[in-house]
């Protein structure tokens, strides 16, 4: 007996110190991969040698990149588009409402165009965009020209359309509908009961009790505001418009490039978003869900007579606007001729489709993408899963630190994490095998992916509850048997749908590794970023459609299978 | 009783409710007298959480009248349809439905905001209304805080703060545990009784429907099986469904013989049971062959002799004795049936033995098959 008890002791003590070797080797990979390019960014920032010298200290790019009025017209311009996060906010929380609360025709199929939405590259919407509403060829000007008047695409509320059309409203509408699906209607139901009619039900009960998701959603949206970039700098920049993060890019795209002010400007800019993320992670950490009980939610959807054709009819506007409108459009783009150019002698071709689909440039690309895409998204749920299940279910040590780290990647922009990372292959000589071959890019783009990865992972295994792993224990099953026939099976479907999300973040991704991608690894985003910057528009249509039969394969897939149990 | 001489509150005619080809309550009518308590009782899915709903105008009916006092609150035919916030009535969750951004107070001043009461009166019926629950003292708590049976008081208080026409209770005491369960129903009783409110009380529980019911409405498939006290309802069950819900049901085969004395039931092929001149109970003539007879255990006496059964008795075997400590239950076998009974302690039996009982024939209720 004894000395059963003191193995006993001697197996939790080796067990209490190896939770905090663990802790401190996840504690270790997780800070290299994140305060590498944060601490690359701000040497950088303070960088005062000539660009062919070695490092000296100096505030010049600190003091010529605030000094610049092009910097605060910048910061201006990201005030001002990031307003959309507000007007955003409004319409998804009555989308949301509707989808949820109302029983009305073609429910599912909208929720879905939503999903399609989400995962659609900004790219080629941006693209089919400029299209219909390009100040001289648009399809949509050319209609309105009797009538003498037009929009302009390239313009602050050109790029505020996109964003709140294919990004804003889809995304908080998905991330705010499980939230109102969890509240017990009878919340709701109880304050008509009281007299209150759907205003004072609304504004009184049902804001109150949603704001703090409401914040968090809205916070999320602010702070992928903040680094959106794509849209910015191809509506952007031919009219002279510069957010900060194009700002940033620009200063980089110099002959040569300007590094200590771009790396100064994105220090600042990495503060504010590790203050908002932090302040993010502190926010949702902390917020009960009150709202939620544990009991059987329950509720049907209301009956709205014929008021539901009218709200489903206005649904189906916006997601024929948002959706199917730009991708038909992409469609009709990629078989024209001349992008844009209608009143040509017989426009169509399918000409350069051939020419595409037998370029070997894009079956290259193609093969990155796959193998980029499913290599990402096959480690990352490895070692999301690896790091969520040590911060839910075990004792290591430093768990806040480790919580904390997870975040930082959210607060570095993809071109800063690309160009750290190019950095740090090229100058040391163990890592240069990264550069130039597919790892590179997976590792970046892991690391881009973390945050949301491993978020995710954290919910799927905080829902399920402790005893459901003790009792496999209990039945004598070793840990991993267990996590192999119990945990596994039970968050499989939340596995499926972290493998779809981090594939498509990966194909579809353009700022972090446009710095990192070269020809033999240029996967189809880049490819179709290098077309539409050299004026191939037709070419960047059939890729951007292309990317699009991914997303929509992708959305189909994670419905399927269940995301709503995810998100 | 009491219902019958009070005036008629609101009046319900033809309800219906389709869900998806699937009528969760069809045609539904009846009526609830002012100062009672009317519970819809019935298993779940019968659809009395539905009818409840029809009457707070959560749900809107397909088919059907509503009248709260004499008033029109919904006509299938003529398209009315008063909004739950017009109809003046009070509701209970299941849930509770406790708002978790909310003080205790601010959750009972609530209804009389948003009708626009004064100052001065909505903190006058605050207290009152906070008293009379038993939460005075907690007004500045936040709902989350308070226990499950807080909880459901705050929830009670909320809905009388404002003198509702009538309250409607949703299954309310069934996320309580047992024992405070017991404590809340009699509360609940005697706050009705104390201000003489009318209340709509949904349950499957057939104790609480027992408890606190001037009359039940026993539900099933969407349709009303029986309306009346727990008394009739218990004593002349319409439905065999209404008997086996409402108590305990012991059911036996039976079939109609006549011998030399006349008609009489006969179980398990020899005992018989004989209903005299004018017992004639009959559901359907005595050559109705094949029926079933139900009695409820307390019709059951225990016979303490040992001789052959008479006229109107049976044997069963004593299966198992559960001691209760003041009392025994006897678990028994016979006429292929099985059923409990209670018996008193001095009674001497031991596993296997086979009892005598005696039926009480004016009690057996008698169904076709």
């Amino acid at each position: 007996m004894a000395a059963v008890g003191i193995v006993a002791a001697a197996g939790s003590a080796w067990r209490r110190s190896s939770w905090v070797w663990m802790g401190l080797a996840l504690i270790a990979i997780v800070s290299v991969i994140t305060l590498t390019p944060v601490l690359f960014i701000i040497v950088n920032s303070l960088n005062g040698a000539a660009p062919s010298e070695t490092w000296r200290f100096g505030l010049q790019g600190w003091r010529e990149a605030f000094d610049s009025t092009r910097t605060l017209a910048a910061i201006g311009y990201t005030f001002l588009l990031n307003l959309r996060a507000l007007l955003g906010i409004v319409i998804a929380f009555i989308f949301s409402w509707l989808l949820t609360r109302v029983r009305i025709p073609l429910g599912n199929f909208i929720e879905f165009s939503l999903w399609i939405a989400y995962f659609l590259p900004a790219l080629p919407l941006a693209l089919s965009w400029i299209l219909l509403l390009d100040p001289n060829y648009g399809l949509i000007n050319q209609l309105l020209q009797p009538l003498g008047f037009k929009f302009n695409i390239y313009s602050v509320h050109g790029i505020i359309w996109i964003h709140l059309t294919a990004s804003t409203i889809p995304i908080m509408t998905i991330l705010l509908a499980p939230v109102l699906r969890q509240m017990d209607a009878s919340l709701e139901e109880s304050a008509r009961m009281c007299g209150a009619g759907s205003w004072q039900t609304f504004r009184r009960v049902l804001i109150p009790v949603l704001a703090p998701a409401l914040f968090t959603v809205l916070l999320a949206a602010l702070i992928r505001g903040l680094e959106a970039f794509q849209v910015e700098l191809l509506l952007g920049k031919p009219v002279g418009i510069f957010v900060y993060a194009t700002r940033i890019y620009d200063l980089i795209q110099w002959e040569p490039p300007l590094f200590p002010q771009a790396m100064a400007l994105s220090t600042l800019f990495l503060g504010v978003l590790f203050l908002l993320a932090l302040f993010y992670q502190r926010y949702t950490s902390k917020r009960a869900f009150a709202t939620v009980s544990a009991r059987g939610v329950s509720f049907r959807p209301m009956d709205m007579g014929r008021a539901r054709y009218w709200i489903s009819a206005v649904l189906l506007i916006f997601v024929a606007l948002a959706v199917y409108l730009p991708l038909g459009v992409l469609i009709v783009g990629s078989l024209m001729k001349l992008f844009g150019f209608f009143n040509i002698v017989n426009p169509f071709s399918t000409r350069h489709w051939a020419l595409v689909l037998h370029d070997p440039v894009f079956l290259s690309a193609v093969q990155s993408s796959l193998v980029v895409g499913v290599a990402t998204a096959g480690i990352g749920l490895l070692f999301y899963s690896l790091v969520a299940y040590a911060l839910v279910r075990t004792d290591i040590f430093g768990k806040p630190a480790l919580n904390l780290l997870i975040w930082l990647p959210w607060a570095i922009p993809g071109i800063l994490l690309g160009l750290a990372f190019l950095w740090l292959f090229l100058s040391t000589r163990a890592l240069s095998v990264f550069y130039g071959s597919y790892l590179g890019l997976i590792v970046v783009l892991l690391i881009k992916e973390m945050p949301i990865g491993v978020h995710m992972m954290k919910t799927a295994f905080v829902q399920i509850s402790d005893e459901l792993e003790q009792v496999g224990r209990v039945c004598g099953a070793n840990w991993f048997y267990t996590y192999r026939r119990i945990m596994l099976p039970l968050i499989a479907p939340v596995l499926v749908s972290i493998f779809a999300i981090v594939f498509m973040g990966a194909i579809r991704d353009i700022d972090t590794i446009i710095l990192i991608g070269t020809a033999s690894t240029r996967p189809l985003s880049l490819l179709m970023m290098e077309y539409s910057m050299a004026g191939e528009m037709q070419a960047a249509a059939i890729l951007g459609v292309i990317l699009s039969l991914f997303a929509i394969g992708v959305a189909l897939i994670s419905r399927r299978i269940g995301l709503r149990s995810a998100a | 009783m009491q219902s019958s001489r009070s005036k008629v509150i609101l009046n319900v005619q033809g309800l219906s409710k389709n869900y998806a080809g699937v009528w969760a309550v069809r045609d539904v009518s009846f009526e609830v007298y002012e100062s009672e308590i009317l519970v819809l009782l019935g298993p779940s899915g019968c659809g009395k959480s539905t009818t409840l709903r029809l009457l707070a105008g959560l749900e809107r009916p397909d088919t059907g009248e509503v009248r709260l006092r004499e008033k029109i609150i919904v006509d299938s035919k003529m398209g009315i349809f008063t909004p739950p916030e017009r109809r003046n009535m009070g509701m209970v969750f299941q849930a509770f439905a406790v708002w978790p951004h909310m003080t205790v107070e601010e959750h009972v001043a609530f209804p009389l905001l948003v009708r626009h009461r004064a100052k001065e009166e909505i903190f006058q019926k605050v207290r009152r209304a906070l008293d009379f629950v038993g939460l005075g003292g907690l007004e500045k708590r936040l709902s989350t805080q308070l226990s499950g049976g807080q909880q459901q008081r705050l929830a009670l208080a909320r809905a009388l703060v404002y003198e509702p026409d009538i309250l409607l209770l949703d299954e309310p005491l069934s996320n309580l545990d047992a024992q405070l369960r017991q404590q809340m129903r009699l509360e609940l009783k005697n706050l009705q009784r104390q201000l003489g409110a009318t209340f709509v009380f949904v349950t499957h529980d057939q104790d609480e429907a027992m408890t606190l019911a001037h009359r039940v409405a026993l539900m099933r498939d969407g349709v009303i099986e029986q309306i009346g006290t727990p008394d009739e309802v218990y004593e002349n069950p319409a439905t065999l469904f209404a008997h086996s819900f409402l108590g305990t049901t012991i059911r036996f085969e039976a079939s109609w013989i006549e011998d030399n004395d006349g008609p009489c039931l006969q179980l398990s092929g020899r005992y018989r049971l004989r209903f005299g001149p004018d017992g004639d109970r009959t559901t359907g003539s005595p050559t109705a062959g094949q029926v079933l007879a139900t009695v409820r255990p307390e019709d059951l006496q225990i016979v303490a002799e040992k001789r052959a059964p008479k006229d109107n008795e049976i044997e069963a075997e004593v299966q198992d004795i559960i001691n209760l400590g003041d009392r025994y239950e006897i678990a028994l076998k016979g006429c292929d049936a099985d059923f409990v009974l209670q018996a008193p302690k001095r009674l001497r039996v031991k596993s296997r033995d086979r009892l005598l009982l005696a039926v009480d024939p004016l009690r057996v209720k008698i169904w076709p098959r």
